[in-house]
Order: structure tokens, then sequence, then C-alpha cells
């Protein structure tokens, strides 16, 4: 196309008049695509008469002009009667060719005009088909050639380019090194000047916002664990926002603040063992030390405020970790507590009062208050609601007044602190959230009728009104979806523990690593995904990797590799279980599938028909059912499990390099993406992850098969057809050559579903059938439609059994009447 | 049938784009053809056999609605799939295309991921490995 712009060299007038000729004689008034071609000629006549003048009377560059109007105007469907404006145009053209065709011939343009590699912008006329050709065959990087000269690239990058951006991830020090290196430094402690990277404030403005958290939470617990110094529940509950706070801190190279917190935590570690009591003066050393803390991470926030590559200026931190290097190392007791003024026995506002923290005057309106409008609640709460008093003061004060009061009237404030803390999260019983998605679906639903209404539609201000509601109610649902969801992280965990019990049951050597734990998944989905996942990482460890010694001999590490990684793709969530150990091997998979009489002799199985054999029941791949995996359930099970949630499961493999089992799951269980079709006057919807691809046949790719019915040849393929309108009653058999097939999945085989039309891809929210209609076979659910309509969701599994059982029970040719088959009737879907 | 592609916009940078963008999403591709404007488009498929039909909404002569609109009316060309890709992204813009009779909707730009997406159920894929793995790094470069 743009070739023949860039050359300026179009065809020459016979060429051109003589295609016109061939093509009007073919075409007719609805063929659009001959038309388009003809108008095309014309446009290259026109632009040939403009630039050779001499080649083309201006006579007929006029008369191509004018039919090239003509045509397009019948293109567009302006025409009034487009059988009649065919025939004149045709008449023009044929009129046009005869006075044009004496005309010396030249074809050498037309390799010029392919040779020519140019750019290629916007033009009529010229030789389609060579351009197509072209530009098709060259490779992308070739073509990229036949961009202009200077033409930034608007594509992604180059994809050698992304992969090694991708491929070089920053190694952040995990708090282990960190933990390594401060013990290292026994005795002294230097700061190094600190230096945070501008690009990293992101990071950084997160750590300083949750270590305030972490370290309000520390504050509370501290009171705690003085109030009870034996319970190791709550010195748990101090330790773990310590060892965050060191964590976050390691990872993002804050020196200061990680060995601080790790002396801290090595302190307090010895608390929980009991190598030392938990007294008032170790309470009081670990309150120095968030006091400390908090100085060090307002420093790094004023940086956030302000990022900058200097230094950033850190206050002294070295002498609390000598100190506390000391006592950890028992070389220096823990300091004695003094002994806060303000009596035994005395009443908490008067001892807050003798130290000094509240003025007087505070403290009466405490006191007020508790009077007039909280008089269940301690005058500590009240002074720590005013922020007229910090949680270190209350627990001074409480100290001093100890023995007097009960110890669980002391426990009040704390509670009040915990509070301060902010308890940021609320549990709520799960069948109340998905009592709440489903009513957020039903609102959905409703809104979408609301929106389809006549009278919304015929009012601009009813119709803007209502769009609003209905973005809320989006949002609404969003967030109810969202609700539901929880990290993979917990359960990727949990094989961590696996892995290692059954390498070390099986005598192997195996590193598991993760990857994407933090992705959301549906809560059902996590737990129905846990068993799947077990079985599944166990088979990659003990039938994956080989022992030790083989993987030597092999020329592979000794230890093995497993690689859990979870993440989005598309609409989908993507779990993946790689190994590297000795793959799969198809043809032993194959040997094995005949002896279990899976697999016919002589049946011809691709690759990934073969590792599929993997899910068939009663099949199991080690020569030798081990303690470990050899029990009873199966891939199949596993398969089938996946597969109840919507999701499939696919295995790629290399003899001697691994295998990597790949599973797909919809986003939640409430949304599918799917394919909507058109049956006869009904809409179905194909969930798109079962899908494989959608064609029209050609004729020469159906054949009927003995036994097999209709099976159409796709790449060498046979795939059964399935007539899905027949099927349900919708319509009659339709040609697939003059219909559409949908090619799906099902437990590693395909179907081709023959339907009338493909009418798009949409994510659909799904309603169960309900109990009464729980039963019926190749329909699990059904969908409101963007336009309002329900469109029933299809299984494709229940589809391919009916199938069979129809076929089964007589010829394919003949729909089979309502036949009732003993006490189960089939369930008749005629709708 | 051959897994072709026609891919209609005026602007060559843009198809180009698109080419590629459809090579690196690992999708099972054959040829691609290209058209700046509906009448080529409708030139291109009295040549070509066309799976699946990439169409951009703004063109000259004869833009992306009037396309989709004559294609659906057309009792030959009305089955091909169309896959609308526009800059323009609204809801109101989406549904309004699938009036007109469109498959699917990209917004431009788009990720090869999201173009996978698509055109996966329409095309499917040449290999599920090489795929996966093309799209792990564009995935990991690009959000």
């Amino acid at each position: 196309m743009g070739k023949r712009k860039e050359s300026r060299q179009p065809l020459d007038a016979p060429d051109i008049l003589q295609r016109l000729s061939t093509t009007v004689a073919a075409a007719d008034a609805d063929d659009l695509s001959r038309l388009a071609q003809l108008h095309e000629w014309c446009e290259a006549l026109v632009q040939t008469g403009v630039t050779r003048p001499e080649d083309v009377p201006e006579a007929m560059t006029e008369a191509a002009r004018g039919i090239s109007r003509r045509l397009e105007a019948l293109i567009l469907g302006e025409a009034a009667d487009a059988a009649e404006a065919f025939a004149e145009i045709a008449a023009s053209i044929t009129a046009l060719a005869a006075g044009g065709c004496s005309a010396d011939p030249a074809g050498s343009a037309v390799s010029a005009v392919a040779a020519d590699a140019g750019d290629m912008p916007a033009a009529t006329g010229g030789e389609p088909e060579k351009t197509a050709e072209t530009m098709a065959a060259s490779e992308p990087p070739a073509s990229s050639a036949g961009l202009p000269s200077g033409t930034p690239a608007l594509s992604p990058a180059d994809p050698s380019e992304q992969i090694a951006a991708g491929a070089a991830p920053s190694e952040p020090a995990s708090p282990e090194e960190a933990d390594k290196a401060a013990a290292e430094a026994v005795a002294g402690y230097e700061s190094v000047p600190l230096r945070l990277n501008p690009a990293e404030t992101d990071f950084v403005k997160g750590f300083v916002e949750e270590a305030g958290e972490h370290i309000e939470s520390i504050e509370s617990a501290l009171l705690e664990v003085e109030q009870n110094p034996e319970d190791r529940a709550k010195i748990d509950d101090l330790f773990r926002p310590f060892h965050t706070i060191k964590g976050m801190a390691g990872f993002l190279n804050l020196r200061d603040i990680n060995c601080l917190t790790h002396e801290a935590e090595t302190l307090l570690d010895q608390g929980r063992k009991g190598i030392r009591p938990i007294t008032a003066g170790l309470i009081d050393l670990i309150f120095s030390v968030v006091d400390i803390l908090k100085v060090q991470i307002a420093a790094v926030g004023e940086w956030v405020a302000r990022p900058h590559d200097g230094v950033v200026p850190q206050p002294p931190v070295a002498g609390m970790i000598i100190k506390l290097r000391g006592v950890v190392a028992g070389r220096a007791a823990a300091p004695p507590a003094p002994t806060p003024p303000g009596s035994p026995g005395g009443k908490l506002g008067e001892n807050l009062l003798a130290q000094g923290a509240v003025a007087p005057e505070v403290l009466e309106v405490a006191l007020e208050a508790q009077r007039a409008e909280q008089p269940g609640r301690r005058v500590g709460e009240i002074l720590m609601d005013m922020e007229a008093v910090t949680p270190r003061q209350v627990a001074h004060a409480l100290r001093a007044q100890r023995g007097a009061e009960e110890p669980s009237a002391a426990a009040a404030p704390t509670q009040a602190a915990r509070a301060a803390a902010g308890d940021q999260s609320v549990r709520i019983d799960t069948a109340k959230l998905d009592a709440l998605v489903d009513i957020v679906g039903e609102l959905v639903i409703a809104q979408t009728l609301v929106n389809m209404n006549d009278t919304v539609t015929a009012s601009e201000r009813l119709l803007k009104d209502v769009s609003q509601v209905t973005k809320i109610v989006r949002d609404v649902q969003e967030l109810a979806m969202s609700m539901r969801m929880l990290q993979i992280g917990p359960t990727f965990q949990k094989m961590a523990r696996l892995v290692r019990d059954v390498s070390r049951k099986a005598g192997k050597l195996v590193n598991l690593t993760i990857s994407g734990e933090d992705t959301e998944l549906d809560k059902n989905v996590i737990q129905m995904i846990g068993d799947p996942l077990i079985h599944m990482v166990r088979n990659a460890v003990d039938h994956g990797i080989e022992a030790p010694e083989a993987r030597r001999a092999a020329g592979k590490p000794e230890a093995g590799h497993v690689h859990l990684h979870a993440g989005h793709q598309g609409g989908n969530i993507v779990i993946s279980i790689t190994d590297d150990g000795k793959g799969l091997d198809a043809a032993a998979l194959i040997r094995k599938g005949i002896e279990k009489g899976l697999v016919k002799p002589g049946q011809e199985l691709s690759e990934q028909e073969a590792f599929n054999l993997i899910f068939a029941p009663g099949f199991s791949t080690a020569a030798v059912v081990t303690e470990i995996s050899g029990r009873g359930v199966g891939m199949d099970v596993v398969r089938r499990n996946i597969e109840s949630l919507r999701g499939r499961v696919d295995i790629a493999s290399e003899p001697g390099r691994g295998s990597t089992f790949t599973i797909r799951l919809p986003l939640t269980l409430a949304i599918i993406d799917g394919m909507v079709i058109r049956l006869g006057s009904e809409r179905l919807i194909i969930p798109t992850i079962v899908i494989d691809q959608s064609l029209r046949p050609r004729p020469e790719q159906i054949t009927v098969v003995q036994q097999r019915g209709e099976v159409l040849n796709v790449r060498g393929r046979l795939i059964p057809l399935i007539q899905l309108g027949r099927l349900f009653g919708l319509c009659g058999r339709l040609d697939p050559c003059k219909a559409m097939v949908v090619i799906a999945q099902c437990e590693g085989r395909l179907v081709g579903l023959v339907v009338e039309e493909l009418i798009g891809q949409q994510q659909v929210v799904i309603k169960t059938l309900g109990e009464r209609f729980k039963g019926i076979k190749g329909i699990s659910g059904a969908a409101i439609l963007g336009d309002g309509r329900v469109g029933l969701i299809l299984e494709v599994g229940g589809v391919e059994e009916l199938h069979n059982r129809r076929r089964g029970g007589g010829d394919e040719g003949v729909r089979p009447p309502a036949r009732r088959r003993g006490s189960r009737p089939e369930p008749a879907l005629a709708c | 049938m051959p897994h072709n592609v026609l891919i209609v916009d005026d602007s060559a940078t843009m198809r180009e784009m698109v080419k590629r963008t459809l090579r690196m999403a690992g999708l099972d591709v054959d040829e691609v053809y290209e058209a700046s404007n509906g009448i080529e488009a409708l030139a291109r498929l009295a040549e070509h056999e066309v799976a699946v039909i990439m169409v951009d909404i703004n063109m000259p002569t004869m833009n992306g609605i009037q396309l989709l609109t004559r294609m659906k009316q057309n009792p030959r060309l009305r089955h091909i799939p169309i896959v609308v890709a526009s800059t323009e992204g609204s809801r109101e813009r989406i549904e309004q295309m699938q009036q007109f009779g469109a498959y699917g909707y990209v917004r431009k730009p788009f990720q090869p991921e999201q173009l996978r997406d698509v055109l996966k159920p329409l095309l499917g894929v040449k290999d599920h490995a090489a795929a996966e793995t093309e799209n792990a790094d564009a995935g990991s470069d690009l959000f």
C-alpha cells in the first residue's frame, strides 16, 4: 500500500483496466469486498491519471473518479437501490475498460514497486497482494526497517531489553543476612552515613507509615508485658513488631534501625526463653529503644518529605546499641527501674501528677469527663485518648500504683492503648461476606435491568443519573469482591514445610522458592486449591526431582529446585509449580497408558496428550509406588478439583530438564470471562478459560468418521464436532462451514462446538441455577448479559458427556426425541 | 482454515505495532494483512481468507463503525469476528461498539497480554510454553 505512494509509480493504466473488467464481472451488489477492490482500482487509475497524464486521457481519469465516488456510496450503504447502483457502475466500468485497453502494457513497474521497502502511509490503489505478502512475510525485527527512519519505537520495547530488565531484580539483603552482619560486629558499633535512593521513596514512605503502626503496638504490648511478665504470648506480641521493623529496615538498608531492633529483639528473645527475667528495668530499656526508634524513623520520614540523594542525617544510636549488646552479653545488668514518684496505692491521676506527666488542669478535665460521660472508663484511658499522656507515663504511674489495685483493673488502660494503636481490621463471619457478594450480584442485575428500561434511555437526564448509580453499584461490587480476597502466601508457606518433609523422607535435596505470594485469590478458591497444590508439590518432589546421585550423574546440582509462582494473567490467576527434575517421558507415559488400557496400541498421541495421561484415573508414573505419592489420590482428583473451580491445568515438560504444571483459575468464583455465542434466539456463554480457538472450517476440514460422527481436522488434530444447538434443542443441525466452531478443552480433550455466531467476549457475574436445575448436564449457571438477556453458562465436560450419551443411544443423524431412559429423564433444555 | 489477521488502521506505525504485538503475544497467526481504511479492508477481504479483523475507529474514507455496520449487514462477511482497537476506552463506547457487532474491544495503547486475552479464544496459541514466558517477561517489564 504505502510502497505505492512512496514509489509514486502506480500500475499502468491498461493493467488497471484489465483488473477492473475481470473484477466487475465477478462482483455483485452485495459483494462488499469486490466493490472495495473495484474502488481501489478506480482510485489507482485516478492516481495514474494525475501523475502521468500522458498515459491516461483526462476523460478517463474523470470517469474513474466518478465511478470511485459512486462505489464509495454503494460500499457505505448510501445508495438508495444497491442493485441498480451497482448495475450502473458495472456498465460504466465496462465502458471504461472497453475504451482504454489499447495502450501498451508494461508490467515491469510491479516488481519495482515490490522491491521498494519504503514507509507505508495511507494510500489507495496499487498492487495489494504483493504488498500484503511482502509485509506479512517479514519478521518483526526485519519489518521495523520498513518504518520511517527516526520514528521512535512506539511498540513495546525490544523483547530482549524487556527480558534483561525483568531478569535483573535488585536483590535485597534478607533479614537473615542483616542478622549475621550485626552479630559479627560484636563490640563497637559505628553508624554508616545513610544514603537513600530517591527512586525508592515509595517503599521508604511505606516503611515509615508501617513502622509507626508497629511502634504503637510495641508500646501497648510493652505495657501488657509489664503487667504480666510471665505471659509468653504477650512477649511474642512484643517480639513480632520488632521483628517486622527489623526486616523492613534490612530490606531498605536502614542499618541503624535494623541493628537497634535486632538487639532489642535478642534481648526480648532471652526474656521469652526465660534466660532473662522481665524486669521493670528491662521494660524501661525497651521503652528507651522505642524512643530512639521513633526519632530515627522521624528522620527517615523527613527524608521522605523531601527526598534527595545526599546523606540522611541520623540521630545517634551507637550508645544504645552498645548498651543493649552489653546487657545481652550479660556484661551489664539491665538498669534498675527508677522508683517513680507517687505513692503505692495512690490514685493513678495523682501519681501522674506527682510525676509531672500531666498538668493539674488537664487531669481535672479528664476526671470531669470520667464523671460526666464515661463513668466506666479509667482516667489513664481518657488521658491517653486526649493525648495528654503517653503510654509510657501511664506505665510508670501504674507501676507506682501496683499492689494497691487488682491487676485486672490495671489492664484497662492497656486496652485503651491498644485501641489507640488502632485495631485496623474487623473480623467478619464469612457467611455474611458471601451473602453480601450475593446481594450485590443481585443489585448489579437489577441495575442492569433499570439501565435497559426504555423510560431511562429516553430521558437524557435520567440516563445520566442512572449511569452515576451504575458506576457506584459497580464500585460496590468490586469492593465486595475484594473483601473475599486473600493472599496465597500462607498456602505457599505450608508447601515449604511439605517440601522439607517429603524431601527428607525421599532422601532428596530440594530447595523451594516462592514468588508472587502476595497474589490475592478468592477465599473459596484458596480453600479449594490447597489439596491439589499439596498433591502437585509432593509429586514434583517425589517424582520430578531425582535422587542426589542421579542428579550428579546428569550433571545437575545435587539439590533440586522447586519453584512455586502465583500471578495474574489477564483475567486469570495462574499458579505454577516448576521443578528442574527429570521431566516427563512421553514415550514411557504412552507405554504405561497402553499397559493400563487407557491407550489403544497404535493410537497416535501428541506429546501434550501423552502428558495429560497422568491425569487419567488409575495412572501412576513412578515405577514403584512410593510411600509418599502413591496413596490412591491421583492426579485425576487434582484435575477434577481444579476444573470444579472453572480452572484448568496444563503441563509443559522437557525430558531431563524438568516440568511445569500450570494451574489457571478465574479471579473469583463469582465472575468469569466468557465468550457469548448465539444459537437460534438463545445466547450461551462459554468460559474463555476452556476455549482453545474459534474458526469457520472449510469443507475439506470436515470428515465423518465411523463411530465418531463429524470430526474437524485442525492442523492435523481430529476434533469431534458437537451440534450444540441440536443437543439443547435450540435449533436444527448447522453446517459448520456456514457457522462457527468453538474449540474447547475438557479434561485434556478437545471438542468442537458448532455455534451460529460469536457475539463477543465479556465478563459475567455467575448466578447459580438453584436447587431445581442443579443437575442439568452441560450447564453450570446463568448470567445476565450486557443487553439484559439471560445467558446460560456452558460446562463443556457435561456437554461432551451429553453428546456421547446421545450418540451412544442412536444414530447421530437423527435428533433423539425426548428420550427417557429408565427412571432418569434427560433434563430437557428447551428454553 | 488459515489463521490470518487483517489490521485496519490509518496509521502505519500503529499497524506495525499491532503486527509486532501479535507475534509477541505468542498467538497462532499465519499471515497478517493491512488496510488503512474500511474500503481497503473490504478489498483485502476479497483477496484473502481472514480469521479475525482488528479495526481502528477513526479513519478516513470509511471509518471503523461504517466498516462494522457494513460487514454485519453482509451475509458473506458477518461471521468474521471484529476486534475494535481504539484510544477511546469509555464503557459507553465499548457498549456502543458491541451493539454495532464488535466481538471484542482493546484500548490503545495495549500490552501484548491484553491483545492476547481477546484474540486467544479466536486464534488459539501457537506454543503455550513460549506464550507464557513471553508474557511473563513482558508482564514484569510493563506492569
